[in-house]
């Protein structure tokens, strides 16, 4: 697809937000993507664009859909999120049999949603399961509403479970607030066996471009609105951006970020996808505490909306950076096995 | 030199430890961090085991160090009642310490210092609310921003504009302590922070409020003085947060690690990170200390105790991001991303990580030696 169609995409994303996202006071936090949003993001065809054409996909290349992704993360993180945990997760788990296509078409539609075990490296999932129920307890799950949940079982299968989960919902949980996060606890649920190792080996793998695409868009949400703050923000009659110290952490991330957009936006980008993810991953947090430094009392506030993007950017190194993610970048610069002891 | 606490320091470290471990309960912790709710019965019970008594200022340290470690919100928010009460006693008469100061000291009453405007918190000098003199009141007009315990205080410590001359910026400062019963006093909650949820922040406005020429503190035009004064103590203070934070969420990281066995804490990355945490912590420690004794016996060294402040924040931000790191999504819903999200403020209030630096520069600049 061409840039320029990239471009219209993007466009057409800050007009949705801008016209169906709540913000300041009362922002999208405080609501939650409600059953309302989830279908307009639907209607306006956000939801499927990676989703295979079968599944109703819109059959969208890298390009595009990591566009969109970023453009998301600039402005409502949470919507991302949810984006990627559909077409990047589920869509490449459920496509492979005709019930799981289904479920797509209509999670693509915004009538359907999935919770997702994040896989952490730690703490492990117990659970037992018959030939076609499982019990179970997950001690972290992310998603939209819990009609269908996408978790790996004790042995390692990942399974799509169909019914009966009941979610200990977090209250506040640090990032990604609009999206619901908590324990799942399965009783005799059924299930679908998708098979062995999938979900972890999409989150370590197969997903970099587009965790990069998230954490880049943060970076550049935080550090554009640090931008046009120091113009306008006087402290001693003086706008900050004329302060040396200033001026220097903002260009600084700006031109990081700038960086870290060229090799995503190459077409190289495949090859250099782990560096690319550990790099953003520290990019977004660097420029998000850097906005709120900047913006000094009135970033704390959660409605000037500076602050959700720091929690968001450690969240986002929370699931996705780690030890695991970490030697394959290692491996990928060696060449063999590295930094193990 | 000695690197120790007193025996009676100890003890005193002990008995806060132990208070805070038995009444910062998980059930207060989350009450408190989730609803923004401030937690006044926990405040009254700190007063009454002699946890903040200005009787002896290391104690002070030590309580805010100790109680911060155990969950910085609600640490702050039992410490900050008495946020300001130094003005009055370094320069307030005997009327206002009598009046004011006495109600502080038995608990009785909670006060606050209202200094950031919402046109700049940094420019201390620029402040714009207006006290102008009429029949033996001052009549006062302004707002002030981000005050901690706006909507709790008895009375604030406020700096205004008693001169109208732009020349006289500095000089032109007086400090008058304000009764927020006063016709034209209102507070608006300010609600919705990353961090310190329990402690209760407001936009304050004055209009046409009266004061009483007696509750001036000091002399007229030499606000900014006391103010930068009150900084030079009160960021000690704020150091004591920072190490309690440290040390709180290094602790937590340290039982993740160890209890995920030995495969996982043998390896060198987890290692380093943890030495790189504590030796951060320590430094704080021995930096705060060192500006603290200066300044317990009146020889303050003000970029010593400004490094202190600024690092002080800088390692609770280092140290939580990287427990949060090594706990991984496990963190998600934990103390430690409370400690996160609290750690941040000790890089902005009472003095940003950039103005305590511009401060240790000038001073140092000047001459000073820290
Ligand atoms: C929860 C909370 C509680 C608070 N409680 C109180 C209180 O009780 N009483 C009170 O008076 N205030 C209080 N404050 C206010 C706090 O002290 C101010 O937020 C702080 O001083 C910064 O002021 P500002 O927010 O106006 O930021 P600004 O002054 O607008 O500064 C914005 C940014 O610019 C940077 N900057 C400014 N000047 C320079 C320079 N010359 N060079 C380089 N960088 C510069 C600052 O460091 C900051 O990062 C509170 C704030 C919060 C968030």
């Amino acid at each position: 697809m061409s840039s320029e169609i990239t471009e219209i995409l993007r466009t057409s994303v800050m007009e949705f937000v801008n016209k169906n996202v709540p913000s300041g006071e009362n922002g999208l936090e405080k609501s939650g993507i409600t059953p309302d949003l989830r279908k307009k993001l639907g209607e306006q065809g956000f939801l499927n664009l990676k989703l295979p054409a079968e599944a109703g996909g819109t059959g969208m290349d890298a390009e595009s859909y990591i566009a969109v992704l970023e453009e998301f993360a600039k402005a409502e993180p949470s919507i991302a999120m949810e984006m990627f945990f559909l077409n990047s997760v589920a869509g490449r788990v459920l496509s492979h049999f005709e019930d799981g296509i289904e479920l797509l078409k209509r999670a693509g539609r915004g009538e359907i949603s999935f919770m997702t075990a994040i896989p952490s490296e730690f703490s492990r999932i117990s659970s037992h399961s018959t030939e076609t129920t499982i019990t179970s307890d997950v001690p972290i799950a992310a998603g939209g509403s819990s009609d269908f949940l996408l978790m790996t079982d004790q042995s390692g299968r990942t399974l799509l479970v169909k019914d009966k989960i009941n979610v200990r919902k977090i209250q506040k949980p640090l990032g990604f607030r609009a999206i619901t996060w908590g324990g799942v606890e399965t009783k005799n649920s059924q299930y679908e066996d998708l098979g062995k190792g999938k979900l972890e080996e999409i989150f370590l793998k197969q997903v970099n471009l587009e965790i990069t695409a998230m954490a880049l868009g943060i970076a550049e949400g935080a550090i554009e609105k640090t931008l046009e703050y120091t113009k306008v923000r006087k402290v001693f009659n003086t706008p900050l951006k004329d302060f040396g110290p200033v001026a220097a952490a903002v260009t600084n991330m700006k031109g990081e970020i700038d960086l870290v957009k060229h090799s995503l936006d190459s077409e190289r980008r495949e090859e250099n996808s782990e560096v690319l993810r550990h790099a953003s991953l520290e990019l977004a947090l660097n420029s998000a505490r850097t906005s709120v430094q900047y913006h000094g009392g009135y970033g704390y506030f959660e409605s000037f909306g500076i602050e959700k993007f720091y929690r968001d950017a450690m969240a986002m190194k929370m699931i996705f950076g780690g030890l695991k993610p970490r030697e394959l970048l290692y491996r990928k610069i060696y060449g063999s096995d590295s930094g193990r002891i | 030199m000695d690197f120790k606490f007193s025996e009676e320091h100890e003890e005193f470290r002990k008995k806060v430890r132990e208070f805070g471990k038995k009444e910062f309960t998980k059930q207060r912790i989350r009450d408190s961090d989730i609803n923004e709710k401030y937690p006044d019965e926990l405040r009254e019970l700190t007063y009454k085991n002699g946890l903040v008594s200005y009787d002896d200022p290391w104690k002070v340290l030590i309580s805010i160090e100790e109680l911060c470690s155990i969950d910085p919100g609600l640490g702050i928010s039992v410490t900050i009642p008495y946020f300001g009460a130094e003005v009055i006693m370094l320069f307030g008469s005997d009327h206002l310490k009598e009046k004011y100061l006495s109600r502080i000291n038995s608990g009785k009453a909670i006060m606050g210092l209202a200094v950031t405007e919402p046109s700049g918190g940094s420019d201390v000098a620029g402040a714009s609310t207006r006290a102008e003199k009429k029949d033996g009141h001052y009549v006062v007009n302004g707002s002030k921003m981000f005050i901690s315990n706006g909507n709790l205080a008895d009375f604030f410590i406020t700096l205004v504009r008693t001169s109208s001359k732009e020349a006289k910026r500095h000089h032109g400062l007086s400090v008058l302590v304000v009764d927020t019963n006063s016709k034209g006093f209102s507070a608006n909650k300010l609600t919705g922070k990353l961090g310190v949820r329990s402690t209760t922040t407001s936009e304050i406005l004055f209009e046409n409020l009266e004061v009483p020429e007696e509750n001036l503190v000091g002399e007229e035009g030499k606000g900014f003085y006391y103010i930068m004064t009150f900084f030079n103590i009160s960021r000690i203070f704020v150091a004591a947060q920072g190490i309690g934070v440290a040390q709180g969420a290094f602790d937590r990281a340290m039982d993740l690690v160890k209890s995920r066995g030995e495969e996982y804490s043998s390896r060198e990355e987890v290692q380093f990170a943890l030495a790189e945490m504590a030796t951060r912590i320590k430094a704080t420690r021995l930096m705060t200390y060192e500006a603290a004794s200066h300044l317990f016996s009146y020889e303050p060294i003000p970029s010593l105790t400004s490094m202190a402040k600024q690092y002080a924040g800088e390692t609770a931000v280092f140290v939580t991001e990287k427990a949060l790191e090594i706990a991984g999504i496990d963190g998600i819903d934990s103390d430690l991303e409370r400690f996160f999200r609290d750690a941040k403020i000790l890089e902005i209030w009472e003095g940003t990580s950039e103005i305590e630096k511009l401060i240790i520069a000038r001073n140092m600049l000047k001459g000073e030696k820290p």
